[in-house]
């Protein structure tokens, strides 16, 4: 294990949770583009897009494993908004909302594709590694390969904590599951990762 | 013991997610556009208050549990005031007797002590009857 995570090693200036939380820290930009949405201004869906689709495509993809699918959930979930554009002012906090309307149709899409074949979900590799440091691509495929060991539960919750830096008590906020639900599956995701690095090579 | 090193750490530090794809925001919000022209589904309760059909089923429904509420007798608690038939009595009194031969008393932990701790030399009941023959002879 230890000489696998030494395979891994930290590298500053990276996009972090704090950059990725960076517009998620306050409400209240989020509760104006909701409350412009409710009184008809449509163009205010292009501004919501800019701050939540990376937020939403990475839990979907994370969720389902496959791009395609990550994408309809976004669309999806913007589909929604339009649709029940005159309830969105009621909306108390739109980051929980748009995060569990998300989280439950990469749900139903995980669901439907069972019932269908797909491609093996290593085989697309959803980890970056920064401009400035190339040689970590092969990292982060080795990384994925990993990554894509573990459970979609398991996955989700690590993508929302360790890439959105989100407590516990969000994640279970935003997923519907109590919060020691969501520290268990990040525990036993660890554990998993943990065992799967002791058993590389 | 220490705690165990958080592998997620190492594993994934200087890597980030994917982003979406650049052509999902036209996709996206093209896509949202043509749902937000369209006029917006009307609420539920006002489709079930606005339906005729639905309002007929409820008051339908309605005035069959008025009428079954006045016109059914009620069965709930002992008939007072009404004459069973013969043969529903006595089926009552029976499962009254079956009752009790069902429901027999329960042994109390008391007085099961006092049957099996008994003082010493009083003889148990093999004993006794041994000395009701001795006397007899």
């Amino acid at each position: 294990m230890e000489a696998m995570t030494q395979a891994f090693p930290a590298v500053a200036g990276s996009r972090t949770a704090a950059r990725w939380s960076a517009a998620w820290e306050n409400a209240e930009p989020w509760r104006a583009l909701f409350a412009e949405l409710a009184a008809g201004h449509r163009e205010a869906l292009g501004r919501l897009y800019d701050l939540a689709s990376g937020r939403l495509y990475g839990l979907a993809l994370w969720r389902t494993g496959c791009p395609e699918d990550a994408a309809e959930v976004v669309q999806e979930v913007f589909v929604r908004m339009a649709e029940e554009r005159e309830r969105l002012a009621a909306v108390r906090d739109p980051r929980w909302w748009l995060l569990s309307v998300a989280h439950r149709l990469a749900v139903d899409v995980t669901r439907r594709r069972q019932r269908r074949p797909s491609e093996p979900i290593e085989d697309h590799p959803h980890l970056e590694a920064p401009a400035s440091d190339r040689a970590r691509e092969v990292d982060g495929q080795r990384a994925w390969e990993l990554v894509a060991e573990l459970s979609p539960k398991q996955r989700e919750v690590i993508f929302l904590h360790h890439f959105e830096g989100m407590s516990h008590a969000e994640i279970g906020r935003s997923l519907g599951v109590p919060t020691f639900t969501a520290a268990s599956r990040y525990r036993l995701g660890l554990a998993a990762l943990r065992r799967l690095l002791g058993s590389t090579p | 013991m220490s705690e165990p090193r958080d592998p997620v750490t190492p594993l994934l530090s200087s890597l980030a997610p994917s982003e979406p794809p650049a052509s999902l925001r036209a996709r996206t919000l093209s896509r949202a556009a043509r749902v937000w022209e369209q006029p917006a589904p009307p609420d539920r309760w006002r489709q079930v208050r606005e339906s005729r059909p639905l309002r007929l089923a409820w008051a339908a429904a309605v005035v069959a549990l008025i009428v079954a509420n006045l016109t059914l007798p009620s069965w709930s608690g002992s008939p007072a005031g009404r004459a069973l038939p013969p043969e529903v009595a006595a089926s009552a009194a029976q499962d009254r007797e079956l009752q009790e031969l069902v429901e027999l008393p329960r042994l109390r932990e008391t007085l099961v002590a006092i049957e099996t701790v008994r003082p010493a030399g009083v003889p148990d009941r093999a004993d006794s009857t041994d000395l009701d023959k001795e006397k007899s002879t």
